[in-house]
């Protein structure tokens, strides 16, 4: 070790460091921990992005030394809180005020990292382009917020910098309220949005308010993030972002091979290497079989996982976990330990792994099926959905409709890697605080593979880096476990990004085939979805992803007349057992992958028989007071009940995205398809419209806490997991509309298994509506506590009494204020703690509907295609935050706009990845975007307390195939399969000149 | 593994250092290739930043950048050419290109770098240390993959060069399918290549003079796609289209 100085945040340090360490070591070393980790160490992501003599630089790339002499800047340089006790505090930073105020901060593992590269940016130009905003957002990846809102914050900024707009200005953006659609007018097309609007201008989404809709004070209001100004800070609020005493570094050894026998392991000369503490093979600890999917008891899938295994099944499967006192040390164990394998003959092709004489991947005596599934076929799932009589809804058809689509793996990439620390506290319970989705499933599942009872576990989920669903699972949480219980240490397991393409989850790739029989009107007489959906290595999640596939998609398209009571549907899938990694839970669960399908097939079928794709698809779709058709026939392995959908918002939200981007000039005009003195462009235009599902009905539960404290603010505590959407927020919001108080008056404490009540996680797009709904009801018992004890001190009837501002007053003006009301309860009559606990379970799923629309511009010679605009209508019923909500959508439609068009998984003939890094994995950047629009159309779903649905997985389901069929419009190539590359294209048009 | 960390203040200092035999000594740009470093041999970087060269001149027709120049620098330079600018944001990330080096990338981005590839479309030369020896690329890989006994000072384009620049990608920014490179040097003779991964150098596609109907973009993709023995209708044709879209630019700007 050496001792440096480094000039961090104006101030000279020293700090101890190897000549190998990097800049990123030392910061966090050193209680820097808004620099955050990516996890590769190669400047892909720029999570640790400083700023080095004012340029943003990416600290895991540089070493320490060479930082000397240099001045370094951090986010903890940047702004503190602006109440601070006694001790006046600057406030936050200009720049971290405006990310806060414009919605730009989700999960806020890339805050820093883009605020100082915005500082850089504004301390050399206080008035950039758009442009040059998103050339210093570049150097950061962002999965969450699609850059939107950032460039907008940066663009706030600097209008406060240049004094256009004042400091600490209420920025309570109006909002865009758009005029209900008039369905006498026809395609009205003509409001086009200008492209060159400043994206600043366009903060708040544009929203279509329902005919009648209750005022509110709190609901439906851009309230900023519960956790903003933590995040704007940097503040250590991450599972990696604490140090403890005598904490180990675990890794694991990973398979080289696809499929293979573990035949010996040879530990000890790794076991002497000094600083190595524990070594454990499938030897050391318990067998105890499970599933690592997330999900409520009992688990709907095989239990076919062990923490360690005498066979691996994919390349990245574990084979010994090491905890050692560095991460360098454990990492050169790893290189130290012999292992003997008997390679045995893999499967990398799903359509191989149900052929007779096919090599069995999970042969092992303990694995406990479920349902239908099958080992001795590799059959992880089977799903046979028949609703209707769909041979009698073909043989009524005139023409019948056939095609096969193709959906590839891709990984969720969250910024934060899968990060989880484990230690046993004082009272020698294990403590396991980590980046998950589901505290509440890893304590119940990991409870029987530790050897401990539940009760001596408690899970904490600290700020999330993004989870995206692959932190539905309980993917790493064992390893740290199983080695703080040798070690009896403190173990930090970490993956890195590597790890995260080897042997993490990802989506489920599918083979899907379509056949739909159609009338000559074009009704839909039947419609038939078969699926081979490749669930790799384990089972986790294969019923339920794939279940979904057929259970959203199928569901959208009933027929028309007298078929939409009586629908003719088919879901048949084959969920089959691989040798590549697992796939699992992703952002739509499913439902991207049917929607591909559906939606490109439905617009074929349009094409062939001659009919507006659009009229062809609203002549078919559900329509309100309709029944889910699945309700009838399935519901994940349990007793389905039928399910009447309320409110659906589907033609408003085809009528106002054609409207808004303008498809009646664009549709079929051969005029705006071409690009003038470039022949062998064309542009084009596509839609899909799709649903999703809000909660599993008569499953997920939720519940929530809340308390009044001697000031009359709240302390809101809630299972729920906020993932970095802002959940915490719209459910404190929701409380702060019944309690009467502002939002900055609930404090929300959530997802901690000891201190807040249990809560199924963040999956399924359930918390707004299940958690919400359990949160309203606790806020309606303590509100009604506070107008009984306000009655007794005014003298009124309780039931006349309203709360507002704070305040619990009668309607002839006498009042008694919130802290009255809790110094009376706490301290001097009739003492009482006013505090109520509620919980709540849906028996429906009302489901949210969209039309997304795309704009492309293809190469005609090369088959290059560039999506050129974005726009999503949707209806999730009422906005509880327009910031929030319009901040999933954006970021939700540039994940799935990488599916579209450039991430996938491939892997060699060995089952090895090809893409084990974000270079050759591309995920968008902010210089590469679309123009996007949001547009909410809202409907009252009369199921919630303030009518809400789901919003956070729609977007994923429908750019696809909007961009396959604006790639169609624009040049007759016709995709089948995703990502629609350049070769794709290509070959299309080939086949078309010959 | 690096076990040293050194920045000398004088190339002759540097030159010393990284003639040392014991422990194996490299020169350290920007360091945005450490990942590359980190094998298990005991290593000591040479940390390159205190010996200036940072300055960028056109002299006698020649851009003269000096090996520590990065490369966000060279593409916020007013008059360096726009394939340039165009190469440099495909050789990372914003924050990435405010480390690397001209030097740095120079020395370990490869074949599949487009920076590279121009710059050996154009016939630029690496200068080196000791001596302020002129390299071709060609040259520089020979000797460079020898040893490390110097480094990089700087590297000279000639300025008056046209050059091009077609790639073909996923998306804007995302790794290109295909990269070709190519420039009309003050001869009159161009260069066309090909970026390579996979190698340390560029494939040269074509040399010569764009005569009417020459280079025959046909001839030179079948030639290419045989020889790397990729049977690949795709990149064959696409291949055809950006040569002739390249030929067209540097006729263009010829």
């Amino acid at each position: 070790m050496a001792t440096i100085q480094l000039m961090i945040n104006e101030k000279t340090i020293q700090v101890e460091c190897l000549p190998s360490d990097t800049l990123l070591d030392v910061l966090r070393r050193n209680g820097y921990f808004g620099v955050k980790s990516g996890g590769c160490n190669k400047g892909e992501c720029g999570a640790c992005a400083v700023l080095l003599d004012g340029k943003p630089v990416n600290s895991c790339c540089m070493l320490a030394m060479q930082a000397q002499g240099h001045s370094i800047e951090t986010i903890e340089g940047m702004g503190d809180h602006p109440q601070k006790g006694w001790k006046e505090s600057p406030g936050l930073n200009v720049i971290q005020q405006a990310f806060i105020q414009t919605g730009a901060i989700q999960c806020g593992y890339c805050t820093p990292a883009m605020i100082l590269a915005i500082r850089s940016l504004l301390d050399e130009n206080n008035d950039p382009t758009e442009e040059e905003v998103r050339k210093y957002l570049s150097g950061v990846l962002c999965r969450c917020t699609g850059y939107q809102k950032p460039v907008q914050a940066a663009l706030l900024a600097a209008s406060i910098i240049r004094g256009e707009t004042e400091p600490g200005t209420n920025l309570a953006y109006s909002i865009n309220v758009l005029p209900p659609y008039d369905h006498r007018e026809g395609y009205p097309g003509n409001d086009i949005v200008s492209g060159d609007q400043l994206t600043r201008q366009k903060v708040m989404p544009k929203i279509q308010l329902p005919t009648e809709k209750p005022v509110y004070q709190q609901v439906g209001k851009p309230e900023p993030k519960v956790d903003a100004i933590k995040l704007a800070q940097g503040k250590p609020a991450f599972t990696a972002d604490i140090e403890m005493r005598g904490m180990l570094h675990a890794k694991v050894l990973h398979s080289p091979y696809a499929h293979a026998r573990i035949k010996s392991i040879r530990t000890n000369v790794a076991k002497s290497l000094p600083g190595v503490v524990a070594v454990l093979t499938w030897q050391d600890i318990p067998r105890v079989v499970y599933s690592t999917a997330g999900q409520s008891d009992p688990i709907p899938g095989p239990l076919d996982t062990f923490s360690l295994d005498n066979k691996v099944r994919f390349v990245g499967d574990r084979v010994v976990f090491v905890a050692a006192e560095t991460d360098q040390i454990a990492e050169k164990a790893l290189g130290l330990i012999d292992v003997e394998y008997e390679i045995l003959p893999h499967i990398l092709d799903p359509r191989d792994a149900m052929k007779p004489g096919a090599i069995k991947i999970h042969d092992e005596p303990e694995l406990v099926p479920f349902a239908d599934s099958d080992a001795d076929q590799n059959l992880a799932a089977k799903i046979r959905i028949d609703i209707g009589n769909l041979d009698m809804g073909f043989s009524e058809a005139d023409e019948i409709f056939e095609g096969d689509y193709e959906v590839s793996k891709v990984q969720q990439a969250h910024i934060e890697p899968h990060v989880v620390i484990t230690y046993w506290d004082e009272d020698d319970r294990l403590v396991i605080r980590s980046s998950t989705q589901v505290p509440f499933h890893i304590r119940r599942v990991l409870a029987p593979v530790l050897n401990l009872p539940v009760k001596r576990i408690r899970v904490i989920k600290p700020r999330i880096g993004g989870g995206f669903g692959g932190k539905q699972e309980i993917l790493m949480e064992d390893v740290a476990a199983h080695l703080t219980i040798a070690t009896g240490r403190p173990v930090k397991y970490e993956y890195t990004r590597s790890d995260e393409f080897t042997s993490s989850r990802s989506r489920h790739p599918m083979r899907i085939h379509m056949k739909t029989g159609v009338k000559k009107d074009g009704t839909i007489t039947a419609n038939e979805m078969t699926v081979l959906s490749d669930t790799g290595a384990y089972g986790c999640h294969a019923l339920t992803v794939t279940g979904n596939t057929g259970h959203k998609s199928m569901a959208l398209y009933v027929g028309d007349g007298s078929y939409r009571k009586s629908p003719n549907i088919r879901f048949h899938a084959d969920v089959v057992y691989t040798n590549t990694p697992p796939s699992g839970a992703f952002r739509g669960y499913g439902v991207p992958q049917g929607y591909w399908a559906v939606e490109r097939h439905m617009e074929t079928i349009a094409n062939s028989l001659g009919m507006d794709p659009i009229e062809f698809r609203l002549k078919n779709t559900l329509r309100s007071g309709e029944l889910h058709p699945f309700s009838t026939s399935w519901s994940e392995g349990r007793e389905p009940r039928p399910e009447t959908v309320h409110t659906v918002g589907l033609e408003d939200c085809v009528r106002k995205g054609m409207e808004q981007i303008g498809w009646g000039q664009k549709f079929g005009n051969p005029e705006w398809q071409a690009v003038p003195g470039k022949p062998w462009l064309r542009r084009g235009i596509g839609i899909a419209t799709v649903m999703q599902g809000t909660a599993i009905p008569y499953l997920d539960m939720g519940g929530a806490s809340i308390k009044m404290n001697d000031d009359g603010s709240f302390n809101l505590l809630i299972g729920a997991t906020d993932l970095g959407t802002g959940s915490d927020t719209v459910l404190g919001q929701m409380a702060a509309e019944i309690l009467g108080v502002p939002t900055e008056d609930i404090i929300v404490y959530s997802s901690d298994t000891d201190f807040t009540p249990f809560d199924k996680g963040a999956y399924a797009s359930s918390t707004t509506y299940i958690s919400g709904t359990a949160v309203c009801k606790a806020a309606e018992l303590v509100a009604e506590k506070i107008r009984n004890r306000a009655a007794s001190l005014l003298g009124g009837q309780a039931s006349e009494i309203l709360l507002r501002e704070g305040s619990a007053s009668l309607p002839d003006g006498r009042a008694v204020s919130f802290t009255d009301i809790a110094l009376d309860s706490l301290h001097h009559n009739n003492q009482e703690q006013i505090m109520a606990v509620a919980s709540y379970m849906s028996p429906v799923s009302p489901p949210p509907f969209a039309a997304q629309f795309a704009e492309v511009t293809v190469d005609t010679k090369t088959g290059e295609l560039r999506v050129d605009r974005l726009l999503m209508a949707v209806d999730s019923g009422i906005i509880i935050n327009p910031l929030t909500a319009s901040g999933q959508i954006e970021g939700g439609m540039v994940q799935a706009l990488g599916y579209s068009v450039c991430e996938e998984m491939t892997f060699d003939e060995n089952g090895c990845i090809h893409q084990k890094d974000l270079d050759h994995y591309h995920i968008f950047r902010a210089d590469e975007m679309p123009k996007m629009d949001v547009i909410f159309i809202e409907t009252f779903e009369p199921s919630h307390p303030f009518g809400v649905k789901a919003v956070a997985e729609i977007p994923l389901d429908g750019v696809a195939p909007a961009v396959g069929n604006a790639v169609r419009n624009a040049c007759g190539a016709d995709i089948s399969s995703i990502p629609i590359t350049p070769e794709k294209i290509w070959g299309s048009l080939n086949r078309i000149k010959q | 593994m690096i076990i040293e960390y050194l920045r000398p203040d004088s190339i002759e200092e540097a030159i010393d250092l990284l003639n040392r035999q014991n422990p194996k000594s490299i020169p350290l740009g920007g360091g945005t290739s450490l990942s590359q470093m980190r094998s298990a041999d005991a290593t000591a970087v040479i940390d390159l930043q205190a010996l200036g060269m940072r300055e960028i001149e056109i002299i006698n027709g020649f851009l003269e950048i000096g090996a520590n120049v990065t490369l966000q620098q060279l593409h916020d330079y007013s008059q360096v050419p726009p394939a340039f600018q165009a190469a440099i944001t495909r050789e990372g990330n914003f924050n990435l290109r405010q480390m690397a080096t001209v030097g740095g990338t120079v020395a370990s981005a490869g074949g599949g770098s487009p920076f590279n590839a121009l710059l050996q479309a154009g016939n630029a030369e690496i200068i080196w240390q000791p001596g302020l020896k002129p390299f071709s690329f060609e040259d520089f890989h020979q000797e460079n993959q020898r040893n490390y006994l110097g480094f990089i000072s700087g590297i000279r384009i000639p300025y008056t060069s046209s050059y091009a620049l077609e790639r073909i990608s996923r998306t804007p920014l995302s790794e290109s399918i295909i990269c070709i490179c190519g420039a009309v040097r003050r001869d009159g003779t161009s260069r066309i290549v090909i970026t390579e991964t996979s190698n340390p150098l560029a494939s040269v596609l074509f040399e010569g003079r764009l005569n009417p109907g020459e280079p025959d973009s046909h001839f030179i993709a079948s030639k290419w796609v045989g020889k790397n023995n990729f049977p690949d209708q795709y990149l064959e044709g696409i291949l055809i289209e950006l040569l002739d879209r390249v030929i067209n630019e540097l006729r263009k700007e010829g």
